[in-house]
């Protein structure tokens, strides 16, 4: 993403909307409620049954079990109660079920024995049919006599079972896209391995996807952020095709599908496949930091699975890796692990199996088709070069392709695909290597608090504290998480200066958000990098002594970095505004505007240390402070796997100051 | 708790920050084939990308998102012309990699939903006719899906079973 797109005045104006916003109505959505339309048994025999059942329910208590609690989605109320994660009423056969699980439990058990009337909408199921894990599960435990039950056609069920026909699950991760911020985290959803596909691997892209999404009503980007944060949208379940996901993920969005091959027995299979049918006919409001996608894969997943418990262990924000982690920290759950290369990684494999000469020239052939072929290439490089060509303009113009037939990207692999249809050769099959070490479930946990003792640009003594609610940052620890980008959400750190006269508190730095996307320059890509963060910092030099100032910044600029990752440079051109009470800045206003350079480089030393540096200059024009600048420096080594020694170093306006401290990763 | 969520909402909001793609839009897919592009939301990358999401298209032409998913492109149940050409309309840049290439998943795909004997032969089928499928950059998605299904159709040798 551009700093322009991301600086777009309407999603910055957001803060300020955010007050106004609260009154956007929950969107609904057009749906029969199934307890509206279902008239009772009446027959003695079958009345008497149900209450029997019933009876039995209550003395098992079974509308306490947390069984049925998961089936229900129902979680703790702070008053006390329960209350169900599903919002639409046509989950609930009790008129209070979405807060009473024994009224839902018997209500189920009527409904079960009920008919639909026959002026019923037709989107009205049966709850035979719309409800078959409820089914499946209290037939288990009370024993009901399949017999006597009603023998509803669900065609609708059946064609979905049918359809997905499912052997076995996947847990499947969409990786880090940080040029987008509303997936920048990740995404989650599982994959349904059919019967065909787990003795044919070939068609695991004809299987079938179960994504939770919300479903936004509005075009309006400034309605969307709004409605997203506040539950607005209403979240749903659907399926869909396996290779739209990885069309959408590997190829448009460049993104590494990690797969996680589930160990559920073929009864737990059946269970999810029921449970995920009777999800279509409700809706979650969507809420981005919590109830989101990777929340709702969680409870779908412990509904059908209730050995486990996930949704408990989550945690706010919930981000699509820390589910991951929750799920392969189950022992025995995850059985294989497995990786489907995004266009990108694609592009890297087929360059790395080529010379320099051969790299040139695809180069040469992605920007102009036409080039001739050097003299004495042999045909088996030829393959090699321009099928890396051909990748090589799928990655550039991997957001044009599909919207823009016959511009300039889609007339060039035109023309390549042409040149290479006519050596009528076979190209090998691409295997790329998995990248263990990327691996989402091997990152460093996403929470940070941290101590620290140092000495203040005053000389006094100072003792820090810090903290992270999430993800990570350039100096961490590498492993499970990309190479070249920090994403933090909610970073703070606080100093208290112990003075000769006075002892203060001291705000560092308090960012809401901050994000570098480094893309390092190579042969085959040139993006740009960029950075952006707001919150609070602190300013001490001539224009405000000792202050904590509001500041909203970014830059863009170019990264480099050494082949195998060692080394990681980049230099930027920064903006930002400063603002405090105090301040003096534009025309006296408390405003500080200013533009400069700002650079950083990074030494990997292992997986678990590295040496961080960075620096920035900031000019502020017509400003009573005409500069501020800072340098600063820092070594961070994860010694065990939740502990890092980190000592950094800042020389600023004020002075030069240091601190020697300890990360906790949790 | 939802007091809770909101006020960390309303902190984290001066970014709209999320975990997770999120949001689709309900009137899924346009009338033009079932390429990618139709499903993707929105005509033009950009902003509205930020918000773009899993796109199914199963909204909105039915009550519930998640039934039966016969309908329009998301879904190729069983083998034949329809789910055939569906596949390549939406798989298609791989696709003419893939057919260009001789090899690759989308041509196994495709022959499993065509019904073919032999993949290796209708991967040399295509690679040997790839401007016939593929006869100009801006052929439209429909266009190429035809031409591959005739392609394998009147070539009797392929024994295309499912695409009589």
């Amino acid at each position: 993403m551009t700093l322009t797109e991301l600086c777009r005045p309407g999603r910055l104006g957001l803060v300020v909307l955010l007050a106004a916003g609260s009154s956007a109505a929950c969107a609904t959505r057009v749906v029969s409620i199934s307890r509206e339309h279902l008239v009772p048994t009446a027959q003695a025999a079958e009345v008497a049954y149900v209450d029997e059942l019933i009876a039995a329910s209550r003395r098992l208590a079974l509308s306490a079990r947390p069984e049925w609690h998961k089936l229900l989605h129902y979680q703790s109320t702070w008053s006390g109660g329960v209350e169900s994660e599903a919002d639409g009423p046509s989950f609930f056969l009790a008129a209070s079920g979405k807060a009473s699980p024994r009224a839902e439990l018997e209500a189920t058990l009527r409904g079960l024995f009920a008919s639909v009337a026959p002026d019923a909408p037709r989107d009205v199921q049966h709850p035979i049919c719309q409800f078959p894990a409820r089914l499946r599960w209290l037939s288990r435990e009370l024993h009901i006599d399949a017999e006597r039950l009603p023998h509803p056609v669900c065609q609708r069920y059946d064609e979905f079972r049918s359809i997905v026909d499912a052997a076995s699950v996947t847990l499947v991760f969409s990786s880090y896209y940080l040029n987008n911020p509303a997936s920048a985290f990740g995404h989650t959803f599982l994959l349904v391995n059919s019967r065909k596909s787990e003795t044919d691997h070939e068609r695991e892209l004809l299987d079938y996807a179960i994504n939770f999404s919300a479903t936004a009503d509005t075009d309006n980007a400034v309605a969307y952020a709004v409605k997203g944060i506040f539950g607005a949208f209403p979240g749903e379940f659907s399926k869909v095709p396996y290779y739209l996901q990885v069309r959408k993920y590997n190829d448009f969005e460049s993104r590494d599908l990690w797969l996680y091959s589930l160990a559920l027995t073929p009864d737990e299979i059946e269970m999810l496949v029921a449970h995920i049918w009777e999800l279509g006919s409700t809706w979650f409001d969507y809420y981005y930091m919590t109830e989101n996608c990777s929340y709702h894969i969680l409870g779908a997943l412990e509904a059908a699975v209730p050995r486990v418990s996930f949704v408990e262990r989550t945690r706010i924000p919930v981000t699509p890796a820390d589910t991951v982690k929750i799920v392969t920290g189950t022992p025995g759950l995850v059985t294989h692990v497995s990786f489907r290369p995004a266009i990108r990684a694609q592009v890297a494999e087929r360059v790395r199996g080529l010379d320099r000469g051969e790299r040139d020239l695809t180069n040469a052939l992605a920007d102009d088709p036409g080039t001739p072929w050097p003299a004495k290439l042999p045909l088996e490089r030829r393959v090699k070069v321009l099928d890396a060509a051909a990748d090589v303009v799928d990655m550039h113009f991997a957001k044009e392709l599909p919207f823009d037939l016959g511009g300039p990207g889609a007339q060039r692999k035109q023309h390549l695909l042409e040149r290479r249809a006519e050596l009528a050769v076979r190209s090998a099959e691409l295997r790329v290597p998995v990248p263990e070490d990327k691996r989402p479930d091997r990152g460093h946990g996403t929470r940070r608090v941290g101590v620290a003792g140092g000495i203040s640009v005053t000389g006094d003594p100072t003792l820090g504290l810090n903290a992270r609610l999430t993800l990570h940052d350039l100096g961490d620890p590498a492993n499970g998480y990309p190479d070249h980008a920090a994403l933090e959400f909610l970073p703070i750190a606080a100093r208290i200066v112990f003075g000769a006269d006075r002892v203060r508190a001291q705000l560092d730095d308090a960012q809401f958000v901050r994000i570098v996307s480094l893309s390092p320059q190579t042969a085959f890509e040139h993006k740009v990098s960029w950075k952006v963060q707001a919150g609070a910092v602190h300013v001490d030099d001539s224009g405000c002594h000792l202050c904590t100032a509001a500041r909203l910044s970014g830059g863009g600029g170019a990264a480099l970095a050494t082949s195998g990752g060692g080394l990681l440079g980049w230099v930027m051109t920064d903006v930002q505004a400063v603002s405090a009470r105090g301040l003096r800045g534009v025309g006296d206003a408390p405003i500080r505007l200013g533009v400069g350079p700002s650079a950083g480089l990074r030494a990997r030393l292992s997986r678990d240390a590295s040496l961080l540096f960075a620096g920035e200059w900031i000019w502020l024009p017509l400003q009573p402070t005409l500069a501020s600048y800072q340098v600063t420096g820092g070594l961070r080594w994860r010694f065990t796997p939740a502990l890092a020694l980190s000592i950094t170093g800042a020389y600023q306006n004020a002075g030069l100051d240091g601190q020697l401290g300890m990360f906790v990763y949790y | 708790m939802k007091s809770m969520k909101l006020v960390l909402s309303v902190a984290a909001a001066s970014m709209l920050f999320v975990a997770g793609d999120h949001v689709a839009r309900a009137d899924g897919y346009g009338p033009a084939g079932c390429g990618l592009g139709a499903m993707l939301i929105g005509s033009k990358p950009g902003i509205t990308q930020i918000f773009a999401a899993t796109t199914n298209g199963i909204f909105g032409n039915q009550t519930f998102g998640i039934s039966s998913g016969t309908l329009g492109c998301a879904a190729p149940p069983s083998p034949g012309v329809a789910s055939a050409k569906n596949y390549v309309e939406t798989n298609r840049q791989s696709f003419a990699k893939d057919v260009a290439r001789g090899q690759g998943e989308t041509i196994a795909n495709l022959s499993q939903l065509a019904g073919c004997a032999d993949q290796s032969a209708v991967a040399a089928k295509l690679q040997a006719n790839f401007k016939t499928v593929f006869p100009t950059a801006s052929a439209t998605d429909t266009q190429v899906s035809n031409a591959t299904v005739n392609l394998l159709k009147t070539d009797a040798s392929l024994k295309c079973s499912k695409l009589i």
